[in-house]
């Protein structure tokens, strides 16, 4: 009887395992804020079609501040103390990046969305597939004689940009500590308080599921917008409604949210999207509004559309063509 | 007659009361300290600056050895690199572990009895204590130390090795390592 | 009857303001850290001034102990004002800042590294940036919260030969108006007398507000390239300066004549003047001003261990030795709620100080105490340095009185003590007045806490008179003597000289860490000549004698 139970404990805990192994580990990435880039010089002007934009400029920095690059190994050390190993490095992102900058400009987006065209940075986000950036700044300031540094740390989820974790405070002034301490003592006091407001966004995520936004317009020269009724299942519904439907059905626990509201041609939806599929595939936004298309395709809406992938927990339906 | 039979319940009672007495074990009393941060220690470790109390001055200080782990696994200790509890879920979530981590219970001969916190010596021993140390030599600040009726609220502080507590923890399935689940 | 409750009365008046002195306040309780002082001398006047400038001024005064000493280089004003007006507080606090005129944090770290306990030091360097951060930040702000201003002046230096001229005027003034015979003194001394004036500034940097107020002033727009700036910022500052202390006292720089004049024959005024007015004396006074009168001057210590001995990480670098006294205090909640300071009792170094840094290294255990007054002492107490330099002592036993005054001897737990005294006694069948002037030394074995054995081992010297007895009162008896004056022959009591040795035990009871009671065995033999010029015993008699004494 014990040895059963044994056998049956065992069972239980390697099919855990099984499970779990299966799972996607989020990808980090520690990028240095678009604040600290512009307040030390690492910005360039780009011409996006036309008007002139400013981008981080990470090559520059990786060249020249010491500072910013011992915090940001010092920060992927402390995670990979944690057992987490899916940390993309900027640097290395960075130099894949330069490889292929034919790919690079092959990405153009058609017709007339033109904002959907990526910037420098998504493009860079898009490269380093990663699920959580997590931005720092931090500023060496001087109190008189005495200098001290102001930390902050914020986690970002790739596919909302809405911020999971952060930290943030000012150090101890000192008149004699070298930068370098300083940085180290700011990381060490705040690190430890990030990773656990990561790491219940982590359970909490395994819970819920995770969040993405989907954004469905209709083409201007569509024959219909999001008012137009059909009979679905019996019922005559806006397709607006029908949508919403939808997104109950199809997010965990029913968690999902319409962003404004009432438009006839544009819908902002928040949804909490499982982390498979019913294969046990990893899913994105992409491969989520993948499905909305073809529920839309079907009948008796009969709808075709056009998808954009933002990023990666964005994703744009056009209705109405493609 | 009336008053003698008085006088005998009053007594019965009183000896009652005594009796009782003998056999209530104080209470493990966790929640009274107070625990802040006290500047970054060195890499892995929390510096925690803990008032608890005691019989004598020296239990107070192994009380707030066996408080600084308390805040740091069940309430999160303010102005501290773990201003989060280590175990969100709580003490009575995985109470038997716990009770073995701090070792609450002393098994004699086949008999469980309860230790009381506040009457810990330097020789207790309990796994614990493998995380926990003074920051300094053993001074306690005068301004630290207050007598207060027959016990002593002693400040004092602590360095906890929280990268090795939470390593543990996480071996043990208590808490989640950041790639559980993945 | 009348008489003893006067003496009680005097008695505890004595004991509770001495209790009250050395009571401590909540704002002074925490261990001490070390002060900066700088002294700044009142230019001197006179014929003397040149020689008291040379001898004492402010850079000849020796490393004093329980400070750092800042020089500012020639400080001697004419006028207490002249602190403000000659910038003193600004120049001790740009030595703080600068060195070599360029404008450094290497004086105040380094002095923040005396100022800690070694074992603080040792931490300071080795931890990591937060923890020496903020132990650096608290040091900080004691150096510069720490720093006082020593203000002293010698004034009225004049020779004994002028004093005994000061003496006859006025005695001849005296004489012109009552008519009576003018007679000079008897010129016995040679020496100098001057007064010793002391007061202590506070620059008053020790408050928070006041410290940002001023680092606000100086350190805005700070540019570490451009020192002069800052030199010049610090220079106008209008640093707040508090009046903490002033004490005056008269010095003494006489000798008797007769024992001296063979050494000093020979040597000119100047030369003589020179020898008795070195500048070890001087610091010697005001080191002991110092020390016992100003807490933040006081070394003040964690009680570290208590089992088996206690020790308490004091040591050479506080000026520790052997026998040196601390008092225990303790911070207790009052049913009211409030914190109070409680006394808990007091200790004496056993064996040799320790090194502070062999403590600190583990090398050695922290210096040994050994407690003679008190309740129990525990771990995290806090123990205060305290120092007395001269005690006094009253004793009573049926119709005598008896007064003495000792000195302390700082290294050896011994009182040196000289004493007067007058009581009847029984000679030729006849009672008699005796009058003593005895000395010894005191020394001192504690038995337990708050029970000590005296052994006070002396010579005595004295007299006897013949007197009338007089009843006044049932049970009170009253003598009449006269005091040898050495001349007085047509007296018509009869005077005896007499010598002896004496051996006083006692068993002692102390009631604050300052004060004891005591009862006296007395044991001694005196030998009287009497009228027929014969050396005689007089009848001996172990008598008891209960006395008080206070240490201040």
């Amino acid at each position: 009887m014990k040895k059963l139970l044994t056998v049956f404990v065992i069972f239980l805990i390697g099919g855990g395992i099984q499970i779990m192994a299966q799972a996607k580990q989020p990808k980090i990435m520690v990028v240095p804020s678009r604040i600290y880039c512009n307040k030390h010089g690492y910005m360039r002007e780009i011409d996006n079609q036309g008007e002139k934009v400013y981008v981080e400029d990470f090559d520059k920095l990786y060249r020249e501040d010491e500072n910013m690059r011992q915090v940001i190994s010092k920060i992927e050390e402390m995670i990979k103390d944690r057992n987490y190993t899916k940390i993309a490095n900027l640097e290395s992102v960075l130099q894949k990046l330069q490889q292929d900058e034919a790919e690079l400009s092959a990405i153009q987006s058609k017709n007339t969305m033109a904002q959907v065209r990526e910037t420098p940075y998504e493009r860079l986000m898009r490269k380093a597939k990663a699920d959580i950036i997590i931005n720092v700044y931090f500023d060496i300031k001087k109190q008189g004689p005495r200098s001290y540094i102001s930390f902050n740390i914020q986690g970002i989820d790739a596919y909302t940009n809405e911020p999971i974790a952060s930290a943030s405070g000012d150090g101890e002034p000192s008149f004699s500590a070298t930068p370098g301490k300083l940085i180290e003592e700011a990381v060490l006091s705040h690190i430890d308080n990030f990773l656990a407001q990561l790491q219940s966004y982590f359970d909490e995520m395994f819970k819920i599921g995770r969040k993405v936004k989907i954004r469905i317009l209709v083409w201007d020269d569509a024959d219909f917008d999001l008012e137009e009724e059909y009979d679905y299942n019996g019922e005559t519904m806006e397709l607006s409604e029908i949508l919403e439907n939808w997104f109950y059905d199809n997010s965990v626990e029913g968690r999902y949210d319409i962003e404004g509201g009432g438009e006839a041609n544009s819908m902002i939806a928040e949804v909490r999207i499982p982390l498979y599929d019913e294969r046990k595939r990893p899913i994105a936004a992409r491969q989520y509004a993948r499905k909305l298309r073809k529920f839309l395709r079907g009948a008796p809406f009969n709808i075709t559309s056009k998808l954009y992938a933002k990023g990666l927990g964005e994703a744009w339906i056009v209705l109405g063509g493609k | 007659m009336k008053k003698n039979l008085i006088l005998i319940i009053l007594t019965g009672l009183t000896f009652f009361g005594c009796g009782s007495k003998k056999e209530i074990t104080v209470p493990v009393d966790f929640t009274n300290y107070e625990a802040h941060g006290a500047g970054q220690g060195v890499e892995g470790t929390a510096l925690i600056k803990v008032y608890s109390y005691g019989y004598t001055v020296d239990k107070a200080v192994e009380k707030a050895k066996f408080d600084a782990i308390h805040a740091v696994l069940f309430k999160g200790v303010p102005g501290s690199n773990v201003a989060r509890p280590m175990v969100p879920d709580g003490y009575d979530a995985h109470k038997d572990y716990f009770d073995n981590f701090f070792g609450l219970y002393k098994v004699k001969a086949g008999k469980r009895t309860k230790i009381d916190p506040l009457d810990l010596s330097k020789e207790f021993n309990a796994p614990y204590k493998l995380y926990v140390q003074l920051s300094n030599d053993g001074t306690i600040d005068p301004s630290d130390r207050l007598k207060v009726g027959n016990m002593y609220k002693v400040g004092v502080i602590v360095s906890v090795n929280i990268r090795e507590l939470r390593k543990r923890l996480e071996k043990d399935g208590i808490i989640h390592s950041l790639n559980y689940g993945f | 009857m009348k008489r003893m409750v006067y003496l009680f009365s005097i008695l505890f008046l004595i004991y509770t303001l001495q209790c009250k002195a050395q009571k401590l306040t909540s704002d002074d309780f925490g261990v001490s850290t070390r002060q900066n002082i700088t002294y700044v001398m009142l230019k001197p006047s006179g014929q003397y001034a040149r020689i008291i400038e040379e001898r004492i001024g402010p850079e000849k005064l020796p490393h004093p102990n329980q400070v750092n000493l800042i020089h500012i280089g020639n400080a001697i004003i004419s006028d207490e004002d002249q602190i403000q007006q000659y910038k003193i507080p600004n120049r001790i606090i740009e030595v703080l800042y600068f060195k070599d005129g360029k404008f450094t944090y290497e004086n105040i770290v380094n002095m923040a590294r005396y100022t800690m306990t070694d074992a603080d030091a040792l931490t300071f360097n080795a931890t990591s940036v937060g923890q020496s951060g903020s132990a650096e930040r608290k040091y900080y702000k004691s150096i510069l919260g720490g720093n006082w201003i020593l203000l002293y002046s010698i004034e009225d230096l004049h020779s004994q030969e002028e004093e005994y001229d000061r003496i006859d005027e006025r005695n001849r003034q005296i004489a012109a108006k009552s008519g009576e015979e003018f007679k000079k003194v008897d010129r016995i001394l040679v020496g100098y007398l001057a007064k010793l004036k002391v007061k202590l500034f506070r620059i008053g940097l020790n408050s928070d507000e006041e410290l940002a107020k001023f680092e606000q002033y100086v350190f805005s727009d700070f540019d570490e390239n451009k020192p002069e700036e800052i030199k010049e910022k610090i220079f106008k500052y209008d640093f707040p300066l508090i009046t903490s202390y002033k004490w005056q006292k008269t010095i003494d720089l006489r000798k008797t004549q007769p024992k001296n004049l063979a050494e000093l024959r020979g040597l000119t005024e100047r030369d003589f003047l020179l020898k008795l007015l070195s500048p070890d004396f001087i610091m010697k006074k005001i080191n002991f001003f110092i020390e016992k009168r100003m807490e933040n001057f006081k070394v003040k210590r964690s009680v570290y261990e208590t089992k088996p001995d206690i020790l308490i990480k004091v040591g050479t670098k506080e000026n520790m030795h052997t026998n040196d006294r601390m008092v225990i205090y303790e911070k207790v909640l009052g049913r009211d709620g409030k914190e109070k300071i409680k006394r808990v009792g007091a200790i004496r170094l056993i064996g040799k100080p320790v090194e502070n840094r062999d403590y600190a290294t583990g090398k050695q255990n922290p210096s040994r105490f050994k407690q003679y007054f008190g309740r129990k002492i525990e771990k995290g107490m806090l123990a205060e340095t305290f120092a007395s330099k001269h005690l006094f002592q009253i004793g009573y036993l049926p119709g005598d009185f008896q007064f003495q005054w000792g000195w302390v001897l700082k290294k050896s737990f011994t009182y040196l003590l000289v004493g007067f005294e007058v009581y009847p006694t029984e000679w030729d069948n006849q009672v008699v007045n005796t009058v003593l002037l005895h000395g010894g030394i005191n020394k001192e074995i504690v038995l337990a806490p708050n029970f000590t054995l005296d052994l006070h081992p002396g010579l005595f010297i004295g007299f006897m008179s013949y007197g009338d007895r007089e009843q006044s009162g049932s049970d009170e008896y009253q003598y009449k003597y006269t005091e040898n004056s050495g001349e007085d022959t047509d007296s018509e009591q009869n005077k005896n000289d007499g010598i002896g040795l004496y051996l006083f035990p006692s068993m002692n009871f102390y009631v604050s860490p300052s004060t004891k009671f005591g009862v006296q065995f007395r044991l001694s033999q005196y030998l009287f000549y009497n009228n027929d010029n014969e050396l005689k015993n007089t009848p001996q008699k172990a008598r008891i004698n209960l006395f008080i004494q206070f240490e201040f």
